[in-house]
């Protein structure tokens, strides 16, 4: 049951998140994850034999699990190397070319901008409160 | 609320704890390991047939949220887009070139390729693997190769 419940929300996630990039959905993803685990908590407490108290920890720590592989997977240089690679045999300064082409600056800067992180006023770039936000928040856990 | 659950909340909040004041990656993964293991070890005895379920949800759960939060410390520090918003609020010189830079010599280091003699970086066997499940693993999640 608990198995069913996570491809159920991974799939839900992938529907929500609708082919955009994670840091520019993770709202719709984390309202996914919310709306599975209420009927998995019910079902699992009913039929299950697992407290509410067990599967709240086990969904925050899927949902940790799933968000960092996923992220990883979607943003990893090193993986978007290896798959330019398969294709073909490069030099580090043609990988390195090639990477930047497709993956480089300035779709990170896009990404940033849509995602509300960042602001673009007058060509001139500057973090916005939410950016701000976050980056106070990950200096404190650095 | 049972006894196990008690445990499992309390071994939740030590690892969080653990999480805030513990930086250094290997200390984290030491720490995260002890407080899984040690709660399975503490809390096998009181299982039986009708609350083993529960206590397997919990073990996997903690296991799950010290793996969650290890891959969560790694982007943080890892992380390019961090690195480049943190580089637009400082008013910093371009980071982006150097975080790239690094990566083919580490895909040496990890063995995932080699170096032909004409110069240019090729996949070993275990990079071929890897960048398989890469593949797939974009397939899956529509992410454009």
């Amino acid at each position: 049951m608990l198995a069913a419940a996570l491809v159920a929300v991974m799939v839900a996630s992938e529907l929500a998140l609708g082919g955009t990039k994670l840091q520019t959905g993770l709202a719709r993803a984390l309202a996914a994850w919310a709306l599975v685990y209420l009927p998995t908590v019910y079902l699992l407490a009913v039929y299950g034999g697992v407290g509410p108290v067990a599967l709240t920890i086990f969904w925050g720590g899927a949902f940790l699990s799933w968000f960092g592989v996923r992220s990883h997977i979607e943003s990893s240089i090193l993986l978007r190397m290896l798959a330019i690679l398969r294709r073909r045999s490069l030099t580090t300064t043609d990988l390195v070319t090639e990477y930047t082409s497709h993956y480089g600056k300035a779709m990170r800067l896009e990404e940033l901008l849509r995602g509300g992180l960042a602001i673009k006023e007058n060509d001139a770039l500057s973090v916005s409160p939410k950016g701000k936000f976050i980056l106070g928040v990950v200096a404190k856990l650095r | 609320m049972t006894a196990v659950d008690a445990c499992g909340a309390l071994a939740l909040l030590l690892l969080l704890l653990v999480f805030y004041f513990v930086r250094r990656v290997p200390v984290y993964v030491a720490a995260g390991a002890a407080i899984t293991l040690g709660f399975a070890a503490a809390t096998f005895g009181t299982v039986n047939l009708a609350t083993v379920s529960n206590w397997v949800v919990m073990t996997l759960g903690l296991g799950a949220c010290t793996f969650g939060l290890l891959i969560v410390r790694v982007m943080l520090i890892r992380s390019v887009s961090l690195n480049m918003l943190r580089g637009i609020e400082g008013g910093a010189a371009d980071v982006f070139g150097e975080n790239i830079e690094t990566r083919p010599d580490e895909m040496r280091r990890i063995g995932l390729v080699s170096r032909a003699p004409s110069g240019e970086n090729a996949l070993t066997g275990f990079g071929r693997f890897v960048a398989g499940i890469v593949a797939t693993a974009y397939a899956i999640f529509r992410i454009k190769s």
